[in-house]
């Protein structure tokens, strides 16, 4: 209701700013003409005043024409004035992604940063964020120190890849690698899911979208916030608005979007089928793989080192119980911390001229499409390997290689127990859905070898 | 010139894509064959570790018990299983099912000389 309310002011004050707006240059004229009048009246009574010497020495500005200008100053110094349609449509979208944060609850902890970035950032004459100074894929130094806004300099930590790699040390420590090591051909399933990544990708480029762009969309199928971020605030920065937010919003559609697909590509025989139990993963396995894994995954492919190389480090802390302090402040103060200036940030690049256009939209439905094939791709290919292994695996597992951590693997064990209601596959899912996180980041660093 | 232009595009799409799925694959396969290596490894290792210790302590009365680690590691599905199964009777409480509707039934209480406040109430006509 207090939402409702809300929202309801919040259209108000816009109806009621369009005629302001609309108005403010005829209130302007009609101000300037009276203090005009003013002026010209002032100058008759000097002219005609009995001390001509006086008169002439000493001609006092009127009081009425500085109060005119510093009143007109002020009109148009208003984000009132500088208001256009495409700013009012920006503010709108905020406030739909603010209700769907808030009321909806889609993935709220990025959501409603983001959308509030987008609100700061759409007001006229807020000056907080400038694209200007990262035009060209570039900081520029001396746009820099003319005149930069609070968004700009919180950016940088975007534009120096440094906020997703600091996510991605929380997002180890919040993962357990268990059930993927536990199976290891988990991790070919999070290979697949990243079918949708690649299709994206031949879709954009069609679209004449450059590879870049392409590639900056086609990860948007990987469901990896920050993966997204990296990729796209290198490849193709100036897509980061409607990048992010397509991302983040499809990641919280998850459970909308799979079910259907899993179920048209699986029978109900083979939704039911269960799981031998995963053998135990001990604490010193724990610890090993992120070590080996950091460093094969970075010797092979060298630009993947920093999410690589953060996520295990992160995961490494978790694990090793030695600094469990660094952990938990991984976990909670540095994600808290980055998750805001992130989402303010990347909803701030989402400014009238960058978001209202074709490709915005073309963006939300690649964005869908590549969703959609990932998660055909992780359930094919289960089924494919079906065929050739003794012990059957769930082919619903599959479709948790699409990296959103944990929704994809609560979504198997929904769609699993529809048809057995005693069937419990959120562990078995679990391995495919950590192993998504880690095709997602090698894929976006080879696209990051070659297009980069 | 323009689809030459298309072309090269496509050409270089195709390159990129195809060999990006493969990469991932072809890691990840790599990792999985580590992966496999390694749990063997662990496993041999944990297997052994008890050969060791089962040799080296005095045999006792509580030697299983002493000597086996926590429950919860060595515990295997079955048990677990069962334990969970054990659980959810319990929290299910099998027993008659109630309605869990818990209503005040008013009591109705007839008329009678005996609970008739007339009678009990002192007469003050007779004072005066």
């Amino acid at each position: 209701m207090r939402t409702k309310t809300y929202l309801f002011s919040l259209i108000a004050i816009f109806c009621f700013c369009i005629p302001i707006n609309a108005s403010a240059p005829a209130v302007a004229k009609a101000v300037s003409e009276i203090g005009t009048k003013a002026a010209a009246a002032d100058k008759i009574v000097a002219a005609n005043s009995t001390t001509p010497e006086t008169s002439q020495e000493k001609i006092v500005e009127p009081r009425t024409e500085s109060v005119q200008d510093t009143f007109i100053d002020f009109l148009e110094s208003t984000g009132f004035a500088n208001m256009n349609w495409g700013t009012l449509f920006m503010l709108f979208i905020a406030c739909v992604l603010l209700y769907l944060a808030i009321v909806k609850k889609f993935e709220p902890l990025l959501l409603l940063p983001i959308a509030f970035g987008m609100l700061l950032s759409n007001i006229p004459g807020g000056e907080l964020y400038h694209p200007d100074i990262f035009a060209d894929g570039k900081v520029h130094w001396d746009l820099f120190r003319d005149g930069a806004g609070l968004f700009d300099y919180l950016y940088l930590g975007v534009k120096l890849e440094i906020y997703p790699c600091l996510i991605f040390i929380g997002v180890g420590a919040m993962t357990d690698f268990g059930p993927m090591i536990a199976s290891p051909k988990s991790l070919i399933l999070g290979a697949a899911a990243q079918l949708g990544v690649f299709v994206a990708f031949i879709l954009a480029a069609g679209l004449e979208f450059t590879l870049q762009q392409s590639a900056s969309i086609g990860i948007i199928g990987g469901a990896d916030g920050p993966t997204a971020i990296f990729l796209t605030s290198k490849l193709a920065p100036e897509l980061l608005g409607p990048i992010a937010i397509a991302a983040y919003s499809y990641m919280a559609l998850v459970p909308v979007i799979q079910p259907p697909i899993m179920r048209l590509l699986t029978t109900k025989k083979e939704r039911g089928i269960r799981m031998k139990q995963m053998r135990p993963v001990s604490r010193t396995e724990k610890i090993v793989f992120p070590i080996f894994a950091s460093v094969l995954i970075s010797f092979l492919l060298p630009p993947a080192t920093p999410l690589i190389g953060c996520l295990m480090l992160g995961n490494l802390m978790k694990e090793t119980g030695v600094v469990d302090r660094l952990s938990k402040a991984a976990q909670n103060e540095l994600m808290n911390i980055v998750t805001i200036f992130l989402g303010l940030t990347v909803g701030a690049t989402a400014t009238a001229t960058s978001f209202l256009n074709l490709q915005t939209i073309e963006i939300m439905l690649l964005g869908v499409l590549a969703f959609a094939f990932g998660t055909a791709g992780g359930v094919l290919l289960a089924k494919f390997m079906n065929l050739f292994t003794k012990e059957k695996m769930n082919p619903l597992i599959g479709s948790a290689g699409v990296s959103a951590v944990p929704m994809a693997a609560r979504v198997s064990q929904v769609v699993g127990q529809e048809a057995d209601p005693c069937n419990y596959l959120l562990m078995h899912a679990m391995g495919p859905n950590v192993a998504g996180v880690i095709g997602t980041a090698v894929a976006a660093g080879l696209m990051l070898t070659m297009l980069g | 010139m323009i689809m030459e232009i298309l072309a090269i595009e496509w050409a270089s799409a195709f390159n990129v894509i195809g060999f990006s799925f493969l990469m991932v694959f072809l890691l990840l396969i790599l990792i999985v064959f580590i992966l496999n290596i390694l749990g063997k490894f662990f496993i041999s290792l944990e297997k052994t570790a008890p050969d060791r210790t089962e040799k080296e302590t005095i045999p006792t009365e509580n030697t299983e018990t002493e000597d086996t680690a926590s429950p919860a590691e060595e515990a295997s599905g079955e048990i677990i299983a069962a334990i969970s199964m054990a659980l959810y009777d319990y929290f299910s409480e099998k027993h008659d099912k109630e309605s869990n509707i818990v209503t005040i039934k008013k009591v109705n209480k007839p008329y009678s000389p005996w609970n008739s406040k007339i009678y009990g109430l002192n007469s003050l006509d007779n004072l005066g």
